[in-house]
């Protein structure tokens, strides 16, 4: 097959080579006029890049249906029955040889054209672009590009071969491709309107092997009409074009997916501690970072490598599990932050960005071995833990130490003083410099980001990290008695704090709810079953806490409100409608960020930032 | 099927639209014989040929051509030395490139082989194929049907439009060699007579399937050239295997196939005086066509 391949692309160059001749030659007509009628080297540029434009919006579909119909109708000739058919390949190997020369060559072309626009290229500004249009159309648009560059050649080149005539296997080709296209629009269009999008992404799997059966399907009976002129043409003639019509609609979802992939695989990056700023992250499956103000969103100039990088992301439907990463984030104050990606089953990359500056400070990618999931920031020392109970320290440049097992005496050798939590007993102990110090706490202490767990079994204590407030060393745990629940601050001095319990992401059900300062959220659910109309326990009525000033919480409710209530009473004080949510929010992947002075949120349109008083406004997108 | 035959056939079928090219047609060629396919045009000689090297499907039939049968992968021709009727090759190429591009395909192909066969017949290589005279193309042809050493070889019209000493050179060079090295051929040829003495048996194709099949020895042997005066008022008798070649008022020249024809015509006692002499290969096929291949029987 590979023979026939090169013979056929050595019988099809002068095509390709042909219209790259027309294309440098439309372009120096192009700048020439522009030239001689302006003698303006800007209007040359200007000049440029529309005729560039016009060949990747008309000269590309062009090339696609001549070089697709003519490479077809060639196959299928009576002199090339004649020429080669005398040679020993089947004409199921010649069918496919050729159909892949036909897309060599057009991708070939695709890619003069594209890297012909030098600056018209796409760059981090215009994926910003497309970030915030994650809307329908965008999505259509990509169905039309697969469906130019993938459907439409292989349409029209069998068509072409079947009917063995170019401008009729150019007609056939669009017209079975047409309804593979609006059929994939019209699901698309469904789905976006009524259903959750991920409903078929899991179908994937089955769709592309499918059409790759589809595509094997058409060039048996295609091949078997043509080249050896099988008898009875019209049944399978019939399954030729069922098939290619079968086969374009089965596979154009799947590519959709793809493309969708590129475009919408965002996700937005919560951090472990307060935002030093009113600031929100960004990051897509191919390691381009946002960075989101009140102002406007502009993009990282640089794009941070990260696996598994731009191609795997191309290839790969988003939340497969070779996608699968999890996600560290420490802010630090010079609003610089720390990043920790953890890849599924491939190590992680640890990065160190600074957002004023606009570049990378830092990158290093783990082995498996050494494969880091988490940080935690002390206040005096950032540290990493893996999966199996081991930690590193990381020095400011991002170095790390041999990973040690989680347990006071390796945490002592690193300078780092961990408390004992006794779980049930509510106590919590230090013990530093030979000399100890007992916290006796009023209830049970339950688990929190800042403990971890030693290794030993049954666990019956945990190891608590010391944090800093206002400077000082303290240590921080939840502590629960029946339905009351607060933060203890322990202080070195022996005292202990009280303060709201939260977290920046729990979900708050109507069925438990945690306990700000003695107030219980369930009666907070039961406002906003009167406020919006909710059936009462229904698993959906969820409020994120996004954000506590100390006196009162805000809630996103069910992502459609913001809701600003009674840090104590849970009364409701206030409440604002968050910008609406694109189909009515099913299957909408719904990134809040919470910040000082408000919110940001993900929509159709693109990205808002909301303000505590509910005050929305689309955010711009900003040149670098 | 015969499985010691190189060639084997039966009952292949073939229709274009409602018409019916080929019905029933069998047939076999042993290992190191050669077999001068005759018919008249349109009775389905290339096409069998074509169906016997999987270029084409049959409606019906079966087929082994040395060991192998037509399966659509095109494995037989890897086999098979196949001279088509009209040789095309890529107008870009050269005869050198044709032969490379060729060397890729065949797995058996011998290099050495073809570039002495373009030296025995001439044929320079830096020639590009767009430029070539007909007889360069045959001789091209003839070299890309034999480098791969095949032990079969189709050969269809392979003499077809080519002057007479290209003709010479392909019939004593090729033709000749090939029939020496006991490779199995099936020839057509409308002009069969050119094949004399390499010929071990004949076909006539007529009427969609081999209605005449004949050693070679056998034929010239028995064909007979008879000249006869018939009596006053006497008519030439109906006699099956006796073809009239020629009348002159009561002068008549008939050619009969077997012995058992000349011997009913006399035992008719219609001829006055009859005379029997030896017909000529040219003769013989000519009459075998007017025999057999005149009526389709489909």
């Amino acid at each position: 097959m590979s023979r026939y391949f090169l013979l056929q692309l050595r019988k099809n160059r002068l095509m390709i080579l042909g219209f790259a001749a027309i294309f440098a030659l439309s372009i120096l007509a192009a700048c020439g006029v522009a030239y001689l009628h302006s003698w303006s080297v800007k209007q040359v540029f200007i000049a440029y890049g529309r005729m560039q434009h016009f060949w990747l919006l008309c000269g590309f579909p062009l090339a696609v249906m001549v070089f697709s119909a003519s490479a077809g109708a060639e196959l299928a000739s009576d002199v090339n029955m004649e020429l080669e058919t005398p040679l020993p390949v089947s004409p199921l190997e010649k069918f496919w040889a050729a159909q892949a020369a036909n897309l060599v060559y057009l991708a070939c072309f695709l890619l003069v054209l594209l890297l012909a626009g030098g600056q018209e290229l796409p760059n981090a500004n215009a994926a910003a672009q497309e970030f915030l249009r994650h809307s329908y159309f965008s999505e259509a648009l990509g169905i039309l590009i697969i469906a130019v560059c993938l459907c439409l050649p292989v349409s029209v080149f069998t068509c072409a071969y079947l009917l063995r005539n170019g401008m009729l296997g150019a007609a056939a080709g669009i017209v079975i491709t047409a309804p593979a296209v609006f059929g994939a629009a019209l699901l698309e269009y469904l789905n976006a309107a009524h259903g959750p999008r991920a409903d078929y992404a899991g179908w994937n799997y089955l769709l592309l092997p499918l059409w790759l059966l589809s595509i094997g399907a058409v060039s048996l009976p295609a091949t078997r009409l043509v080249e050896v002129n099988a008898p009875k043409k019209l049944p399978h003639m019939a399954a030729v074009l069922c098939a290619l019509m079968f086969g374009g609609l089965i596979f154009l979802p799947p590519l959709f997916g793809v493309y969708r992939n590129l475009i919408n695989a965002k996700w937005a990056l919560n951090s472990e501690n307060d935002n030093p700023g009113d600031m929100a992250v960004y990051m897509g499956n191919d390691g381009e970072m946002f960075f989101a103000t009140p102002d406007g969103i502009r993009a990282m100039s640089r794009r941070p490598k990260t696996a598994p990088g731009f191609f795997a992301t191309l290839l790969a439907p988003r939340d497969y599990w070779w996608l699968h990463r999890e996600h560290s984030m420490i802010w630090r104050d010079d609003k610089s932050f720390w990043l920790l990606i953890r890849h599924y089953n491939r190590g992680a990359d640890l990065m160190l960005v600074d957002v004023r500056a606009d570049k990378l400070l830092f990158g290093k990618t783990f082995p498996k071995s050494f494969s880091l999931w988490k940080m935690r920031n002390t206040g005096k020392k950032l540290l990493g833990f893996t999966g199996e109970q081991k930690f590193c320290v990381f020095d400011d440049n991002g170095t790390t130490g041999k990973l040690r097992d989680i347990n006071s005496k390796e945490f002592a050798a690193e300078g780092i003083a961990v408390a004992v939590a006794e779980f049930k007993a509510g106590v919590l102990r230090l013990d530093e410099h030979g000399k100890s110090k007992i916290w006796k706490l009023p209830g049970i202490i339950t688990l929190s980001e800042n403990i971890v767990l030693a290794r030993e079994r049954p666990i019956r204590y945990g190891l608590v990290l010391p944090t800093t407030q206002d400077g000082e060393r303290v240590y921080s745990v939840p502590v629960w008695n029946k339905d009351t629940g607060f933060l203890a601050i322990c202080r070195l001095d022996g005292t202990v704090d009280r303060a709201p319990l939260y977290y920046p992401h729990p979900v708050v059900k109507q069925t438990g709810g945690f306990v700000p300062s003695g107030a219980i959220w369930l009666d907070a659910a039961k406002n906003f079953e009167q406020l919006f109309h909710d059936k009462p326990y229904d698993w959906k009525i969820s409020a994120d806490a996004v954000y506590c000033d100390g006196r009162f919480i805000w809630l996103s409710y069910q992502d459609k409100h913001l809701v600003k209530a009674d840090g104590k009473t849970a009364a409701v004080v206030a409440y604002w409608r968050l910008p609406a949510l694109p189909g009515g929010g099913r299957g909408w992947e719904s990134f809040t960020v919470p910040s000082r002075s408000g919110i940001f949120v993900n929509r159709a349109e693109g990205v808002y930032f909301v303000n505590w008083e509910g005050k929305a406004k689309l955010l711009p997108m900003l040149k670098n | 099927m015969n499985s010691n035959a190189t060639v084997c056939f039966e009952g292949i079928s073939r229709s274009f639209g409602g018409h019916k090219v080929l019905a029933g047609a069998s047939g076999k060629i042993a290992a190191g014989r050669v077999v001068g396919l005759l018919g008249r045009n349109g009775e389905g000689k290339t096409t069998l040929l074509k169906i016997l090297l999987d270029m084409l499907a049959c409606d019906g039939g079966r087929a082994v051509i040395n060991g192998l049968s037509p399966d659509g992968s095109g494995e037989i021709r890897q086999h098979v030395g196949y001279i088509p009727e009209r040789p095309l090759f890529h107008g870009f190429m050269t005869a050198q490139g044709v032969l490379e591009t060729r060397a890729g395909f065949f797995r058996n192909w011998d290099m050495t082989r073809a570039k002495a066969l373009a030296s025995k017949l001439e044929l320079p290589l830096g020639t590009r194929v767009r430029g070539m005279s007909k007889g360069s193309l045959a001789k091209l042809t003839w070299i890309c049907a034999a480098a791969h050493n095949p032990k079969v070889f189709f050969l269809d019209e392979p003499t077809s439009g080519l002057d007479a000493l290209v003709r010479d050179d392909i019939l004593k060079n090729l033709i000749t060699e090939l029939t020496g090295e006991g490779k199995t051929i099936l020839v057509t040829n409308h002009r069969m007579e050119e094949m004399a003495g390499v010929l071990d048996a004949v076909w006539v194709l007529s009427g969609g399937a081999i209605a005449f099949a004949s050693p070679m020895e056998e034929l010239m042997r028995d064909a007979r050239h008879i000249k006869l005066r018939l009596k006053d008022g006497a008519q030439l008798p109906e006699i099956s295997g006796l073809t009239e070649l020629n009348r002159e008022g009561g002068f008549v020249e008939l050619a009969a196939l077997s012995g058992a024809a000349e011997d009913k015509l006399r035992a008719t006692g219609a001829a006055e005086t009859m005379e029997t002499a030896g017909l000529s290969l040219n003769k013989v096929f000519s009459v075998l066509l007017k025999q057999f291949g005149g009526n389709r029987h489909v």
